[in-house]
């Protein structure tokens, strides 16, 4: 599982960095993540790309 | 209240966000609220449960799936995306998404720029002027426009039909008549402009009615009736919150010489200081949910079907969240506010209200020595929190 963000249209909510922390942070006004999180992370992420309000996340299955 | 028997007293009543207490200070009121009645029943509004602590307030706009925003239309009919719950709102926000999209945000600043040294030109040459008057009320209805593909002179009739409309309502005028008549007058320009849009298509790139209209997802189709609700939504949630927050920035720092010193020595602080004052002055002060089932909260019985106001203004100075949370820091940090709300109906219009903001606040300081206020200003309250008048005279320096 690969993770891809939509920079464009991300306004920096943070919501993934409260639903998924270990996987997205924001450092210095900027969205900063780990494209390839591990299966363990995988639940985390799926909250994140649901709480996004701006739908900036994407998976993509592998 | 609870003691008469009568079937419309549902539940005890705990707070009056009228009363005179609560107007003249309602950070105190909400004070009051954390501490001894976190989710406090209110009659106005024909009754809602105000809901004050940070935490309960972020859990809540987290949980649509239990809470949605659907349970009472404010004007009748839902408008997308705000008034409407998953999965119709996950399609409109998708759709909507690349209108509000970080680079064709930015391209508006330049006008935004030019507006706002046109509309000071004048107060400057005259060294004062009502900012409320010439800045903070017509910039944001004048950037909508921009934004929307108007005709620039427009600003006036939208603004005029939204404040007349503001005033009319409950705790003001309360003027149910008047309030009719200008949502009517608002659906009706509503409906013109998407019809013209309809006849005569522009750029779907660049145009947000031409771009959305007809867009589907094999389940859902954007229609003409949908554009209407939503363009409605945007005539008023375009450009009020914002002129609340530009009059309100504008206000903090015209009443706090230190903040107004710092800020011309070093105006890489402006974004991160009106962070604070979105903080401290919150335009949109709540917004509601309904329950979609019974639930308890802080020991109350919510009922399903009952609203809740998520009041963000509470939530943003809760001391469990925020230390110190009355006093200004212009770089406080981490600055967590929920001005912009929490959850899936995150304003979407984040981007370009920043803009609005950060613009007058730079070419304000830029354009002057000093300002100072000259006169009380008139503050708007609940639910929107602004400044009405805000008489300021300008100096070479302080």
């Amino acid at each position: 599982m690969k993770i891809a963000v939509d920079d464009s249209v991300c306004t920096l909510n943070a919501e993934c960095t409260y639903a998924a922390p270990d996987v997205f942070r924001i450092v210095d006004g900027e969205l900063v993540y780990d494209a390839e999180p591990t299966a363990e992370q995988e639940a985390a992420v799926r909250d994140a790309v649901d709480a996004c309000p701006s739908l900036a996340i994407e998976l993509v299955e592998e | 209240m609870s003691a008469t028997g009568q079937d419309s007293a549902k539940h005890v009543v705990e707070w009056d966000p009228y009363a005179p207490e609560a107007i003249a200070d309602p950070p105190a009121s909400w004070a009051a609220l954390r501490e001894h009645c976190p989710v406090a029943w209110t009659e106005r509004m024909s009754g809602f449960w105000a809901v004050s602590r940070f935490d309960d307030v972020v859990s809540i706009a987290r949980a649509s799936d239990r809470f949605n925003n659907s349970g009472g239309p404010q004007f009748g009919t839902s408008r997308p995306p705000l008034e409407v719950d998953r999965p119709e709102h996950t399609f409109f926000r998708r759709v909507l998404q690349p209108h509000f999209a970080r680079e064709r945000v930015a391209q508006l600043e330049p006008g935004v720029r030019r507006f706002v040294a046109e509309m000071l030109a004048p107060a400057l040459a005259a060294g004062e002027g009502n900012l409320a008057e010439v800045l903070s009320y017509p910039l944001p209805a004048r950037t909508l426009c921009l934004w929307l593909g108007l005709p620039d002179e427009e600003w006036v009739v939208l603004k005029g039909v939204s404040e007349e409309l503001f005033e009319a309502e409950e705790g003001r005028g309360d003027d149910p008549a008047t309030r009719a008549r200008c949502n009517e007058k608002l659906y009706d320009y509503s409906r013109r402009l998407v019809r013209e849009r309809v006849e005569s298509p522009r750029d779907p790139k660049v145009d947000l009615i031409s771009g959305i209209l007809g867009e589907s997802d094999g389940t859902h189709t954007v229609t003409e009736a949908h554009c209407v609700e939503l363009v409605r939504l945007l005539l008023t949630a375009g450009h009020n919150s914002t002129t609340g927050g530009i009059g309100n920035s504008i206000l903090r720092i015209a009443e706090a010489p230190e903040v107004q010193r710092r800020l011309r020595a070093e105006p890489e602080l402006i974004p991160d200081a009106i962070e604070e004052f979105l903080r401290l002055e919150t335009p949109v002060q709540g917004m509601p949910r309904w329950a979609n089932d019974d639930v308890e909260l802080c020991g109350r019985e919510v009922q399903a079907g009952e609203m809740l106001m998520l009041m963000w203004a509470s939530a943003n100075r809760d001391p469990e969240r925020f230390p110190e949370p009355d006093r200004c820091l212009i770089d406080r940090s981490p600055n967590e506010h929920v001005t912009f709300g929490r959850g899936i109906h995150r304003c979407i219009g984040i981007d370009l209200a920043r803009l609005e903001i950060r613009v007058a606040v730079e070419e304000l300081l830029a354009r002057t020595g000093w300002f100072e206020l000259t006169g009380e200003p008139i503050r708007t309250t609940f639910i929107r929190h602004g400044v009405a008048h805000l008489p300021l005279r300008f100096r070479e320096a302080a």
